[in-house]
């Protein structure tokens, strides 16, 4: 009787979990449907998106379900992708060129649209062009700022590193060091070093009374094993004033906290974490987090939605392309004031830098004087210019 | 003749309780794939309902493959934390042997170089743990070290993040594909079966399991025996890093990485006693590794919300696990 | 005098699934007695008493303690309550130190709440407790592994009697022990009952049984059947009126073997040749067909290693053992070559406790049922239910757990592992340790129709009787050396042998 007893236990428990998570029946007509695949599964990037797209449910007639994809593993990719479409999917937007050609063999196989967001498809680019950039079933994808090659964040870098200096001319920065995440992983942070490193070069050419010393780059202690940094950073870089981290400085900060040093030493980094307002810019280490506007996802779900609407651009490209994408570059506390309205921080809508409207107005279907054109030029248009 | 009845009734019931109560475990296991597919054809239907059907098995697939070939080992009370960089490697040797040689016959030797690296990993795990006295993880996390980097400099020689196997070896029809991989995991299914239950292969990794004094006493060779159910690991290893490689056709620094985990997981979920011997059973490969991928499948078609899925998994992995795990049968004494 | 209940055990049933451990038992012990509970192995007096010691509840029942009802959480609930038991399997826990071993589970006694605890503290007390048994030579700073399995029974006894010790049951440990560990043992059990305790004590050493306790009580299936006071028990049959109530039958005086024949054959089956290996050193045997020779002597003696050596156990640094023309350097060799060997250590070496029955019995002859790479399912069903039926092994059937089993039928899959592989020569360790006279009469039955079968066997036994009983030549070991040689002879006697041991 105890056993029977238990496996009832179990059938019902497993029933009662899967109701309380689920969601409710609608008895609404049946939208449209766009997966969404995340690079993780919390944090404020996710909570941000999601807003924003909850924000644009009714006015577009689109519901999301997500997931999460894997950085190295593609036959999980595929099999994410897979459960979207079985969920119901019309479109799908990924955040992983990993499998991507697989994938594409499933959207095709079901007829499901598939879209990049934060992620410029590098590999698919370089090596597999035909197979995925022209296939009819993708329809783009924007990068998390530039692509490839054209992503200049190494200048961006410097460019903070000046503003926190003139800034704050009794206490300037005048030695760093520098770190990356690995270059399989990573391949373009690199770029960003070199990208620093002449910018420098070129500062303290014409400005050798305010050179700025850049330690080499030093492979052992200076790539970040997506692991936070090791404390004998520190030991190879001796004196420095501040770290220019390429990769999310998540990764450096603990470090710099429990080595003592994050009261005096700064931090320039990419990616914004949930709670770095309270010690950025004139209250702690961070002075600059680079983050891409949650709402660039509107580049490759205005797409989906045309063809799964079945309409165009009349300027459509004949083949997908990648977007590169301006970015908040936030590095002073005003920057931080205005960042903090944006969706991003306050997970509301209406603080989204486009209406759901907008969004219907930027579609071919919700707008007939709608162009590719139109829909490219409000990538140029998510700096923090545009959040005042 | 009530008495008689009555007696009969007893005993009925005794036997049935009794059946039940000997086989609770296996029994929790097959209840927790039962609800799986219950909830997978509540929340498919029409059209969608094959389409997932089969996602789930291309899903399925190489996790059963490999629990198929791990059950042999973790019946002996050992595991293997080197299993998913195996399968990394070995799909990265055949795309790079494939595309060296080019053509069906370039993928047929690469799956041979990869079937001999596979045994011999599976026998050097085997052998060396017991002639260096060490325990089998030891040995496992030292091949896991070497495929790593294995894995790593092999891509890097490549100089890209992912590579692709220029010949197609997934067929074009999707049905067909799906065709294909259920009877690749029947096949192996019967031949894991046979081995496990009709050779001297199952039932002295079970008794080594269970004691390995008594199975030493009693005529076993541990060395032989641990090293060939090493070499089964191994073999479906292969086999199911062939069966990756149909599925995406590329391969990565990362691919196949976690494996091992997922592994331990799928037969944890089957149903399988982490210490091994003679409970063991080869149909906790299938039934965990098919529950697996159905709860991850289940709870995406459902829509749960991504930051309960975890939370979700979790409970549902403990709830197993505190129903399958093993504790001894009150005290009997002599 | 009108002794006094300290213990009451009132319509006490236990049941674990079908099987019906105790019906509806009453039963009460006293204070200022030892009361000795026999009964075959499956008889209940294990299960009385480790209900009484909190080692497992009741299926229903009520118990008192001391006039007050007792329903113990736990053993160390028990013991805390001056209830404590010792039993035949070790229950120490290895490669800790004897102090922490004696005070397991009770270190709050050496430390104030949210303080340190003192080791210092804790071996001294050990110490002077083991000082207090005569075990001066135990250290309670050392590993208990560097003790042996006697050594480690009398650190158990250490551990569980106390001042507060009100009830102590000894269940079958006297097996475990040597002479003199017995002596402080009985020395103890004397103790505590002329402090007005009460001892429980279980055996199947009647002769044990009969000097060492007052009184005496017999259960058979779960029930009660008979109670002897010290006068009945010193009648001059008392010991067949004890057996006939274990066992419910007439057991006969056919015990042990009844011929006087050691004669035997020719060949030669086991040969060991000048072997050295460890403390052994130069030993040589010749075991011909048909023969029994028993090897007996204090643990410790060397003659279970002679044991292990002859079945491929030991690695040899000189000489060989061979069976027939074959050189025999692993037990795999001595297996395929048609010896067997039963462990002393029956739950740890011999079988697989958590396995079936069938399994058990059919394991060493797996190499030999399997045509190619196929073992078939039905030979092997054949062939165990073959030898359950044969040993009358009782058990459901052939699936059925050997650790579910009692101590005697646990010994006979043990035997039926090598009868099932036919084989030629069989190296029984301890054979009827732990084993009641209705299996160990028939396991003697068993051995005495082998050797008439032409089969030879090595006995080693630290039970005096049971050589004198089987075998055709004893040889009495110590300190590693052989130092004597009895032929088999109705006249011969355990005081002739004892003298060669000590």
């Amino acid at each position: 009787m105890k056993s029977t007893k238990k496996i009832l236990a179990l059938v019902l428990t497993l029933a009662l979990v899967f109701a309380l998570a689920a969601p409710t029946a609608s008895a609404k007509a049946r939208a449209v449907k766009i997966g969404v695949g995340l690079y993780q599964d919390s944090g404020a990037a996710v909570s941000g998106v999601k807003a924003y797209l909850a924000s644009l449910e009714d006015t577009l007639n689109v519901k999301f379900a997500y997931t999460v994809l894997s950085t190295n593993d593609e036959a999980l990719n595929v099999t994410k992708v897979q459960e979207l479409i079985a969920a119901g999917c019309d479109g799908i937007i990924i955040t992983m060129d990993g499998g991507t050609e697989a994938i594409l063999q499933e959207c095709a196989d079901a007829g499901v649209y598939l879209g990049g967001y934060l992620c410029d498809f590098d590999t698919s680019f370089r090596t597999n062009y035909d197979k995925v950039f022209k296939n009819e079933f993708f329809v783009g994808t924007v990068a998390d700022g530039g692509c490839g090659d054209e992503l200049k964040r190494g200048y961006d870098f410097f460019d903070s590193v000046i503003e926190y200096n003139e800034r704050t001319p009794d206490a300037p920065i005048r030695h760093v060091a520098m770190t990356t995440f690995p270059a399989f992983a990573f391949p373009y942070q690199q770029n960003f070093v070199a990208q620093f490193v002449e910018k420098v070069e070129e500062y303290n050419a014409a400005n050798p009374d305010k050179a700025i010393e850049v330690d080499p780059f030093n492979e052992e202690t200076d790539i970040l094993m997506f692991r936070p940094m090791d404390s004998t950073y520190f030991t190879k870089h001796p004196g420095i004033d501040a770290i220019v981290s390429m990769c999310a400085g998540s990764f450096v900060y603990p470090t710099m906290v429990s080595a003592g040093v994050s009261d005096t030493m700064k931090l320039f980094a990419s990616g914004y974490n949930d709670g770095d307002d309270a010690i950025f810019g004139s209250k702690g280490a961070y002075q600059q987090e680079i983050v891409c506007a949650n709402e660039s996802i509107t580049y490759p779900l205005v797409l989906l939605l045309n063809k799964i609407n079945g309409v165009e651009f009349p300027d459509q490209p004949a083949e997908a392309e990648r977007k590169s994408c301006s970015t908040f570059i936030i590095n002073s506390d005003e920057d931080l004031e205005l960042f903090k309205n944006s969706v991003y921080l306050t997970f509301n809508g209406e603080d989204a830098l486009f209406s759901p409207e907008d969004v219907l107005n930027l579609t071919a279907y919700g707008n007939p004087d709608a162009t590719y054109a139109g829909l490219c030029e409000i990538l140029d248009h998510m700096t923090i210019e545009d959040l005042k | 003749m009530s008495e008689t009845v009555t007696s009969q009734k007893l005993d009925e019931r005794t036997s049935f309780k009794s059946f039940v109560k000997t086989h609770i475990f296996d029994l929790t296991a097959y209840a927790g794939l039962a609800v799986m597919l219950v909830l997978f054809l509540i929340f498919n239907s029409g059209p969608r309902l094959m389409y997932n059907f089969s996602a789930v098995v291309q899903a399925a697939a190489v996790y059963s493959i490999l629990a198929l070939g791990a059950v042999f080992i973790y019946s002996m009370g050992f595991m293997d934390v080197s299993l998913g960089q195996q399968v990394g490697v070995y799909v990265i040797l055949m795309i790079l042997i494939g595309n060296k040689i080019g053509g069906p016959g370039g993928v047929v030797v690469g799956f041979l170089v990869s079937l001999a690296l596979a045994l011999a990993c599976g026998a050097i795990n085997g052998a060396v743990s017991i002639f260096l006295g060490l325990p089998s993880i030891v040995t496992s996390l030292f091949l896991m070290f070497f495929f790593t980097g294995a894995q790593y400099l092999m891509m890097e020689s490549t100089g890209e993040n992912t590579i692709k196997l220029i010949q197609n070896v997934k067929p074009a029809d999707r049905n067909t594909y799906t065709l294909m991989l259920i009877g690749i995991i029947i096949l192996l299914a019967i031949i894991g079966n046979y081995f496990f239950n009709y050779t001297k292969l199952g039932k002295y990794t079970r008794a080594i399991g269970a004691n390995k004094v008594a199975a030493k006493q009693s005529g076993i060779s541990l060395v032989k025996w641990q090293v060939l159910g090493y070499m089964a690991l191994g073999f479906c290893a292969a086999v199911a890093s062939f069966v990756m490689l149909t599925r995406t056709g590329t391969a990565g620094k990362g691919t196949g990485s976690g494996y091992a985990m997922d592994i331990m997981i799928c037969l944890i979920l089957g149903g399988m006693p982490l210490k091994g011997g003679m409970k063991s059973k080869i149909s906790c490969a299938l039934v965990g590794a098919f529950t697996y991928t159905l709860l991850s499948n289940v709870l995406t078609t459902m829509g749960v919300p991504l930051n309960w899925v975890n939370f979700v998994k979790a409970c549902i992995f403990l709830l197993i696990v505190l129903l399958t795990c093993r504790k001894p049968n009150g005290v009997l004494p002599r | 005098m009108e002794k006094e209940p300290i213990i009451e055990v009132r319509h006490m049933v236990k049941n674990f699934g079908p099987t019906r451990a105790l019906r509806d038992v009453d039963v009460s012990f006293y204070r200022g007695e030892i009361r000795g509970l026999v009964g075959e192995n499956g008889s209940g007096k294990s299960t009385i008493t480790s209900i009484v010691a909190g080692m497992q509840k009741a299926t229903s029942g009520e118990m008192f303690y001391k006039g007050e009802p007792w329903n113990p959480a736990s053993m160390v609930d028990a013991q805390l309550h001056g209830i404590s038991m010792v039993l035949q399997e070790a229950n120490t826990i290895p490669n800790c130190t004897v102090a922490e071993n004696i005070f397991a589970g009770r270190f709050n006694e050496f430390a104030k709440a949210n303080s340190f605890l003192s080791m210092k503290k804790v071996n001294a007390a050990a110490q002077k407790l083991l000082d207090s048994f005569g075990l001066q030579r135990i250290k309670a700073t050392d590993n208990i592994n560097q003790y042996g399995f006697e050594d480690r029974k009398l650190i158990e006894i250490v551990r569980c009697v106390s001042d507060e010790t009100e009830v102590f049951v000894v269940d079958e440990t006297t097996t475990a022990l040597s002479h003199e560990g017995r002596q402080i043992l009985y020395k103890l059990i004397h103790r505590l009952k002329d402090e007005n305790k009460s001892v429980i004590f279980i055996s199947h050493d009647m002769d044990e049984i009969l000097e060492q306790c007052t009184d005496l009580t017999v259960l058979r299936d779960g029930e009660i059947k008979g109670h002897l006071n010290r006068a009945e028990m010193d009648e001059p049959d008392s010991v067949k009126k004890i057996r006939f109530l274990m066992v419910g039958r007439e057991i006969g005086d056919a015990y042990y073997r009844e011929d006087y024949d050691s004669s035997h054959l020719p060949e030669v089956a086991l040969k060991l040749d000048h072997v050295s290996f460890g403390p052994i050193k130069d030993f040589s045997l010749e075991l011909h067909k048909g023969e029994i020779i028993g090897f007996g002597g204090l643990s410790g003696c060397g003659m279970h290693e002679i044991g292990r050596a002859a079945f491929g156990l030991e690695k040899l640094s000189e000489g060989k053992v061979t069976c027939g023309d074959r050189e025999i350097k692993s037990c795999l060799d001595a297996i395929e070559n048609g010896i067997g060997y039963i462990s002393k250590n029956r739950d740890t070496e011999a079988l697989i406790l958590e396995g079936s029955i069938a399994e058990n019995i059919v394991l060493p002859s797996v190499n030999a049922l399997s045509h190619g790479t196929f073992v078939s399912p039905k030979a092997e069903k054949q062939l165990a239910d073959g030898e359950i039926e044969n040993f009358r092994i009782k058990c459901n059937s052939g699936k059925q757990w050997v650790n579910t089993l009692s101590g005697g039928n646990k010994q006979k899959v043990s035997f039926s592992k090598w009868t099932a592989k036919k084989s030629d020569v069989l190296i029984m360790d301890c054979p009827t340790r732990g084993v009641d006279i209705g299996v160990k009469q028939f396991m003697y039955h068993v051995i005495d129709e082998m050797k008439k079968q032409g089969k030879s066997i090595i006995l080693i036994s630290e039970e005096l009787a049971e050589l004198i009983g089987m075998a055709d030549k004893i040889l009495i070991m110590k300190d590693f050396e052989v130092t004597h040689e009895f032929k088999r002879d109705p006249k011969l006697s355990e005081t002739d042998i004892i003298e060669y041991m000590i």
